[in-house]
């Protein structure tokens, strides 16, 4: 008995050992070090010689291979605009209008990081196919069930969900203050499931 | 539990904090950038061996957030057998090439805007390499990477289906080898 509780001490010292500091680490690094535009955050020293070891872990298991910030700006969303987690079941709409770059993309990606399996292989929207109202606004629909106009599948419930914007050659000011971009709204539709 | 044991059991925690923690952020970049290498090496059948993708889609599962929009050349290189040779040229639209070293890093990258639409070839060599790059290629720009091996990785926009065979064309020119 005395031995299983010794054990049992050990156990809990080593699991709150490393999860403790790895789990701050977690919490902190998507707080820290990065551009928070309404929903979307965007890490500064990604892909940059001066990231930290903090950045570089992070990049390495959310983003590996990104460019750095004067080539390409990233910006991440697992949330919606009033602060809930993105969810597979959930439906969104995500509102707004042309972006400061030579080229840009809106891509949903499951919780592992990969694209999500669909019939229409569809997984994102450029400035290229979105289409804009008379005012230049787009409105990207994401949910499990199909709607009209552009519609992203966001997968299958439980699977997670992020967005991702891409910005490849953003303009001058844009890649010096990302704060000043104006990004996307993601407005929850309706209820979830 | 009296004050001594629970001393005890905190200083091992912190211990085991201190230890874990700077652990995981120093290895973890090398040891996931080491993995991703030996798939991209495993896929593209070898080291300095270049390799041509069309458009992702949900099967791709070599490299997290891969982009459907972007055809890909890339190759593993390693520089501990001598210099190597990469380069490239844009189909028509945006096209980059980037180098990362085994620490993450992407110490290099050039696009068509900054290289033109006849693209660039380089050499990557470290220090000792120089001087065993052949006289054919003394002309062209060296790059010393921070470390023996990296990834190099060509990015080309595919705007519509019927942009692929221009990017297939452009794909074709790249190159990734040993000198």
């Amino acid at each position: 008995m005395a031995l299983f509780g010794l054990l049992a001490r050990a156990l809990g010292v080593v699991l709150i050992g490393v999860l403790a500091p790895l789990s701050w680490w977690w919490l902190n690094i998507t707080q820290q070090d990065a551009v928070v535009v309404g929903p979307w955050r965007s890490s500064l020293a990604a892909g940059a010689a001066q990231a930290d070891m903090h950045t570089r872990t992070y990049v390495a298991i959310t983003g590996l291979l990104a460019l750095n910030r004067m080539e390409t700006l990233y910006f991440n969303a697992d949330h919606d605009d009033n602060g809930r987690r993105l969810a597979a079941e959930c439906s969104y709409d995500i509102v707004g209008g042309d972006l400061p770059a030579r080229w840009w993309s809106l891509t949903a990606y499951a919780g592992d990081h990969f694209l999500i399996p669909n019939a229409a292989n569809r997984y994102s929207f450029t400035m290229k196919t979105v289409r804009r109202d008379a005012s230049g606004r787009f409105t990207i629909a994401v949910g499990p069930t199909e709607r009209s106009g552009d519609w992203l599948p966001s997968g299958t419930a439980g699977a997670g969900l992020s967005f991702l914007i891409r910005l490849y050659n953003p303009q001058a000011g844009a890649a010096e203050n990302p704060a000043a971009i104006r990004l996307p709204s993601i407005r929850r539709v309706g209820e979830c499931p | 539990m009296n004050g001594r044991r629970v001393a005890r059991y905190g200083v091992a925690t912190l211990a085991i904090a201190t230890v874990s923690y700077f652990g995981a952020m120093m290895l973890a970049p090398r040891v996931i950038m080491t993995k991703a290498m030996e798939r991209l090496a495993a896929q593209a059948g070898g080291i300095n061996t270049l390799m041509t993708t069309g458009l992702p889609d949900a099967s791709v599962r070599q490299i997290v957030k891969p982009s459907p929009d972007l055809a890909y050349a890339f190759c593993v290189f390693d520089l501990s057998e001598g210099p190597v040779l990469v380069g490239g040229k844009p189909a028509d639209a945006y096209w980059s090439l980037a180098l990362y070293g085994a620490n993450t890093d992407n110490f290099y990258v050039a696009n068509d805007r900054t290289l033109g639409p006849a693209g660039g070839r380089f050499v990557l060599a470290d220090t000792a390499g120089r001087a065993r790059i052949p006289p054919a290629f003394r002309d062209l720009v060296v790059i010393e990477p921070p470390s023996a091996r990296g990834i190099m990785l060509q990015r080309f926009l595919v705007l519509e289906a019927g942009a692929l065979a221009g990017v297939r064309a452009a794909q074709a020119e790249a190159v990734c080898r040993r000198l």
